[in-house]
């Protein structure tokens, strides 16, 4: 299998590309780990005239994290080095779940989180996680920058909020609350090398008697085509000590909401009652890290 | 004492060399990446081809236009299948196949136009200007619309698609089941799966304008049949063909026929007279298949309140894909294989294979072995609950033993299965724990048999089924030629510790020389677990015969009788006196300046045995290896997902030529069986299109999927055999699935009896309810230039 022919670009600045992306547009596209595009273009269908290589910009492989704005991650941070922050495992610990998910070591020392998000697959990983954690994009273009939350970049199945011309710079997640956690969890029929066929990512914000729930978010993945926040099911949540009912209410509001697909990997039907048991056992995992584990 | 020394110390079963875990002989390359695969060779002129596959399952071809392919810079040939239209098969049964799609289309991703181009993208792009007009059929693709689709046929030859059928009786199967105490009778179905050896196939065709011959490069686990598949199909004589087998990344079985690309390059290569690469993509090796035959079958189990079987009655329907492949001989194997391992009587087997638009299945690992041992381990247990006799006791109770005539011909020479048994029983602690576990958690058993090689060949049915040619002298040490095939399972360093066992020479001094037809005799190839026993006669006879030539020379310098002999540490020494002694080389070379170079020759044929039934030639083997395993599983309870915790396995493979090797096949073949008792299937929608011909959808299982393997070779040494080794590649492989299965039960309480047993179906089964069959979205698989026309 060999790639089609395409020019290659390597920018030397942020300025480079902005300048780049104005002339080719759609014929372009951004090559940063290359782990999912270089495979799409090796099957029929994507045939870029442009790729431009933004894996050498220092200006978008930063990881910064600030007690005040919180974990800034540049679009073209690898996954690996994500994952080797102390600071994610310990703060934003669904990220680093959604994270260690992903492919195998080589896959996530090539791969971006960048990369992760404007790929849009319904199956990815991160995203989920990333509206848990109510993570916000910035993305830059020529008429200045604009922020979003993710759950609103990722627009569809393989689309996102980019216009032409724009490059996604970073993404920011907010500094967790105190006495919260967070959790991702996903199926998937193999052990490894394996996406996921359903995922769930919780974050509890618990109140200081460590029971209560003060506040909670929920994302769904992979059972539409672009992660859903279920703000519902979370809100049931709130004020509540957590119980075996209270959970199962939780868990049957999101499959409700939740609109997966049935293709020969498994039914709708099916991905349902597994939605289920993972919001209740991302939650557990969340709930736990703050509570211990005593319910 | 005996006066052949060497048998003397095989009494003693006292070795050198055979028996110990020495290093693979292409490890070191094949670790670093020195090791040279098909697709590695760049021949001076290469040339690059590229198929068009066939967007449609079924259906008729009504207008080819490549004349822009053609024309395309760096184009050099265009081929349809008009241009090589001779069909062919596996022992030339019902041929079928051709090198391009000739005016029909009968699977999903068939090549219908090749093109030779001076690079792979030339080709490719040249490709996308093809320009197909198909009128598409309706597929079938069950096998049960192939058997009631009598107007709509995939060959006009085969009526209601039929491929094949096999019947046979032994005993009397209806008197036997009706005095049963107990019956069981289920059905099943084994799932189509692929071997997913790493490399994809590739071949390298060379034609010779100037001698008008072709050498071909092709990862094939049969160079002998490859010959004559490809002298048929080009019309060339078998002896201007030379193949020569580079690397083989993985076979499995599936390698053990011509790819329509070997036959392809063969002709695209002999029209422009430069050498022609073609290697398939992930998806196209796909397309072409060979695996794994799915199978529906039906089976009756009758027992005495004692235990002991009385009659088994199966019938089996076979999803035979487009072509005929290896379906013949996978068909009568499944019969065959019901006879082992357990003392049965009275057999009946009625087998169909129908031809479906489909890739074609062809000989997989274990192949018949999956689908018997699913069927028959699983009524085992359900037997074994209604007689109230724990699974283990009632295999014990049936187990084969050394001298067991099967009511067909075949007849087990050597069997250590008992201890299989007891070993993995003993171990995971079986007895106390069947069901005895919590809820969720299950232990289950199965166990199998391989033959060592058939007893008869399929092809060239005269000659002898191996041969070997030794050369010894000063100047090269001890040359082997050989024509089996090394795909990873270690013949290559099997057959040189044999040689270096007779010779008492060390692993450095030998070099064998196999994989190409010039060089090496003939021989049937590597298929049904046949080098280490058939082969490894062979070289053990060249080598003695080339010893005995050595002893003369030695005889006389030391003036002791040769029979007297021994060869060990390089020194051939007197037998009653180790100081009378010269050194092996110093004997070589003697002989060299006296007599010349030493050449040796042996061959071996496996015992025929004599009788008269329909499909008596599959089934009898020299040898039989042995093996019994337990898996241990966690079903989540809520998800229906099984987890596979530990996996026990004792083997009788006799004597065990090189351990390392031993545990490699039982761990490579538990994880094969394993996949497709989980997560592995071909899936085929309504179209007949393959939904998932990538490593992405078409899971094979990972380090991560694999249980803890607690693996034992059992103590044995089977005397009719070169060093008393026998099969190892495929027993392992059989009983996975029902192993696995027999957990799930023994944990939830639940029967899976269809593979591969996914969490949906174990969630589904848990809640009594059936898996539905699942409506098949239609995915967008890039094949733009098309253009399809329904009827």
């Amino acid at each position: 299998m060999y790639l089609p022919s395409f020019q290659y670009l390597a920018p030397k600045d942020t300025g480079e590309l902005a300048s780049l992306l104005s002339d080719h547009g759609d014929k372009a596209r951004i090559l940063s780990g290359g782990t999912d595009l270089l495979v799409q273009m090796k099957s029929p269908g994507l045939r870029p005239d442009f790729v431009i290589d933004i894996s050498g910009l220092d200006e978008l492989s930063g990881i910064n994290f600030d007690a005040k704005t919180g974990l800034v991650i540049g679009s073209a941070a690898k996954l690996d080095d994500i994952m080797e922050m102390p600071v994610v495992k310990e703060k934003y610990f669904a990220l680093w779940q959604s994270i260690e998910t992903i492919g195998a070591r080589q896959i996530r020392t090539m791969g971006s989180l960048g990369g992760n998000i404007c790929n849009a697959s319904p199956a990815a990983d991160t995203p989920p996680a990333l509206v848990a954690l109510s993570a916000e994009v910035s993305i830059a273009g020529a008429k200045g920058d604009r922020v979003m939350p993710v759950e609103e970049f990722i627009r569809g199945n393989r689309q996102t909020a980019l216009k032409k011309g724009e490059y996604l710079k970073s993404i920011t997640l907010p500094v967790p609350e105190k006495n919260s956690g967070s959790a991702y969890h996903h199926f998937r029929v193999r052990g490894g090398m394996e996406i996921a066929m359903v995922a769930v990512a919780v974050q509890v914000v618990l109140e200081k008697n460590n029971k209560t729930i003060k506040d909670a978010s929920i994302a769904l993945g992979v059972v539409g085509p672009t992660p859903i926040r279920a703000d519902d099911a979370a809100k049931i949540l709130v004020g509540q000590k957590p119980s075996e009912d209270l959970l199962q209410t939780v868990s049957q509001a999101c499959a409700d909401i939740s609109k997966p697909i049935d293709d020969f990997r498994a039914s709708a039907e099916y991905r349902k009652e597994i939605l289920q048991v993972l919001v209740e056992e991302a939650f557990d995992e969340a709930y736990i890290q703050v509570a211990g584990d005593s319910k | 004492m005996d006066q052949d020394s060497a048998y003397t110390r095989e009494q003693i079963r006292e070795f050198d060399i055979v028996g110990k875990s020495v290093p693979r002989v292409e490890g070191y390359d094949k670790v670093t990446g020195r090791a040279e695969f098909t697709d590695d060779i760049d021949l001076h002129g290469m040339t690059y081809a590229k198929v068009y596959c066939s967007p449609v399952a079924h259906g008729i071809i009504k207008k080819i236009d490549a004349g822009k392919a053609e024309n395309y810079p760096g184009v050099l040939a265009v081929m349809t299948g008009k241009d090589c239209p001779k069909p062919y098969s596996v022992n030339n049964l019902l041929p079928t196949e051709t090198a391009l799609a000739v005016e029909k289309v009968v699977y999903f991703g068939e090549g219908i136009v090749a093109v030779a181009a001076i690079n792979e993208q030339i080709a490719s792009e040249a490709l996308e200007l093809v320009d197909v007009d198909i009128e598409e059929l309706e597929p079938i693709v069950t096998a049960q619309e192939a058997e009631n689709s009598p107007d709509n046929l995939i060959h006009d030859f085969a009526k209601n698609n039929t491929n094949h059928t096999a019947e046979q009786h032994f005993g009397d199967v209806d008197d036997a089941l009706a005095k049963a105490d107990v019956v069981v009778e289920e059905t099943f179905y084994t799932s189509s799966v692929n071997g997913g050896f790493i490399e994809p196939q590739s071949v390298v065709a060379d034609y010779d304008p100037g001698k008008d011959k072709i050498t071909v490069y092709n990862c094939n686990q049969l160079p002998h049949m490859l010959q004559h598949t490809i002298s048929k199909t080009i019309d060339m004589p078998v002896d201007d063909i030379r193949v020569i087998i580079p690397n083989v990344g993985g076979g499995f079985g599936g390698k053990s026929e011509a790819t329509p690309s070997v036959l392809t390059a063969c002709f695209l290569s002999r029209k422009i007279g430069r050498p022609v690469k073609l290697t398939y993509g992930r998806d196209e090796s796909l397309y072409q298949n060979k695996g794994r035959h799915a199978c529906h079958l039906s089976l009756k189990l009758g027992f005495n309140k004692d235990g002991t079987i009385q009659a088994l009655d199966l019938s089996v329907l076979l999803d035979g894909g487009a072509h005929s492949g290896w379906g013949f001989v996978v068909l009568w194997f499944i019969a065959a294989l019901t006879h082992l391992p357990y003392k049965v009587r009275n057999i009946r087997y009625d087998g169909r294979r129908v031809y479906t638009n489909k890739p074609t299945p062809g000989a997989q690992r274990s192949f018949g072995g999956v689908q018997a041992r699913t069927a028959v381990e699983s009524c085992f247990d359900m037997a074994a609950e209604k007689l109230g006799i724990n699974p283990y006791e009632l295999r014990m109770i049936n187990a084969v033993e050394t001298g067991y005539k099967c009511p067909s011909v075949v007849e087990v020479r050597h069997a250590e299965f008992k201890k299989c048994l007891e070993s993995v029983a003993e171990r995971s602690d079986f007895v106390n724990k069947w069901g005895k576990l919590p809820r969720g958690r299950g232990i289950g058993m199965a166990a199998g048999h391989y033959s060592s090689g058939g007893a008869f060949l399929l092809y060239n049915s005269s000659r002898a089924h191996s041969t070997a040619n030794i050369r010894v002298d000063t100047e090269a040490g001890a040359t082997v030629f050989c024509g089996v095939t090394d795909i990873g399972q270690g013949s290559t360093t099997v057959m040189s510790q044999i040689a270096c066992e007779v010779f008492g020479i060390p692993m450095r001094k030998v070099n064998f020389i196999c994989q190409d037809t010039l060089l090496s005799p003939m021989d049937n190839g590597t298929m049904d677990s046949r080098a280490t026993y058939g082969a490894g006669h062979a070289v053990k006879n060249a080598a003695l015969d080339a010893r005995q030539k050595i002893f003369a020379v030695a005889a006389a310098h030391l003036g002791v009788r040769a029979e007297q002999l021994q060869c060990k540490e390089e020194r051939i020494s007197s037998i009653y006196d180790d100081n009378r002694f010269i050194g092996f080389w110093e004997a070589v070379s003697l002989h060299q300046d006296v007599k010349g170079t030493i050449f040796g020759t042996g061959d071996y044929t496996p015992p025929q045995p004599r009788g008269d039934y329909d499909g008596k030639i599959i089934g009898p083997s020299p040898a039989f290896g042995f093996t019994a395993q337990i898996a241990e599983v966690d079903v989540n309870l809520r998800t229906g997902q099984v987890k596979v915790l530990k996996y026990y396995e004792a083997t009788d493979c006799g004597k065990a030529v090189n351990p390392a090797s031993v545990e490699g096949q039982v761990e490579g073949g538990v994880a094969m069986g394993l996949g497709q008792a989980l997560i592995e299937e071909i899936v085929v929608d309504r179209k007949g299109r393959v939904l998932n011909p990538n490593l992405h959808d078409y899971k094979i299982p990972t380090t991560m999927d694999m249980p803890e393997m607690d693996t034992v070779i059992v103590d044995g040494y089977d005397p009719t055999s070169a060093y008393g080794g026998k099969e190892v590649g495929e027993a392992p492989t059989g009983p996975v699935c029902a192993a696995i299965m027999n957990a799930v039960y023994d944990a939830v309480g639940v029967r899976l009896t269809e593979l591969p047993i996914t969490p949906e179906k174990v969630f589904r089964a848990m809640r009594g309810q059936h898996s539905r069959g699942l409506e098949l979205e239609t995915t967008t698989i890039g094949f733009a230039n098309a253009k399809i026309r329904s009827v």
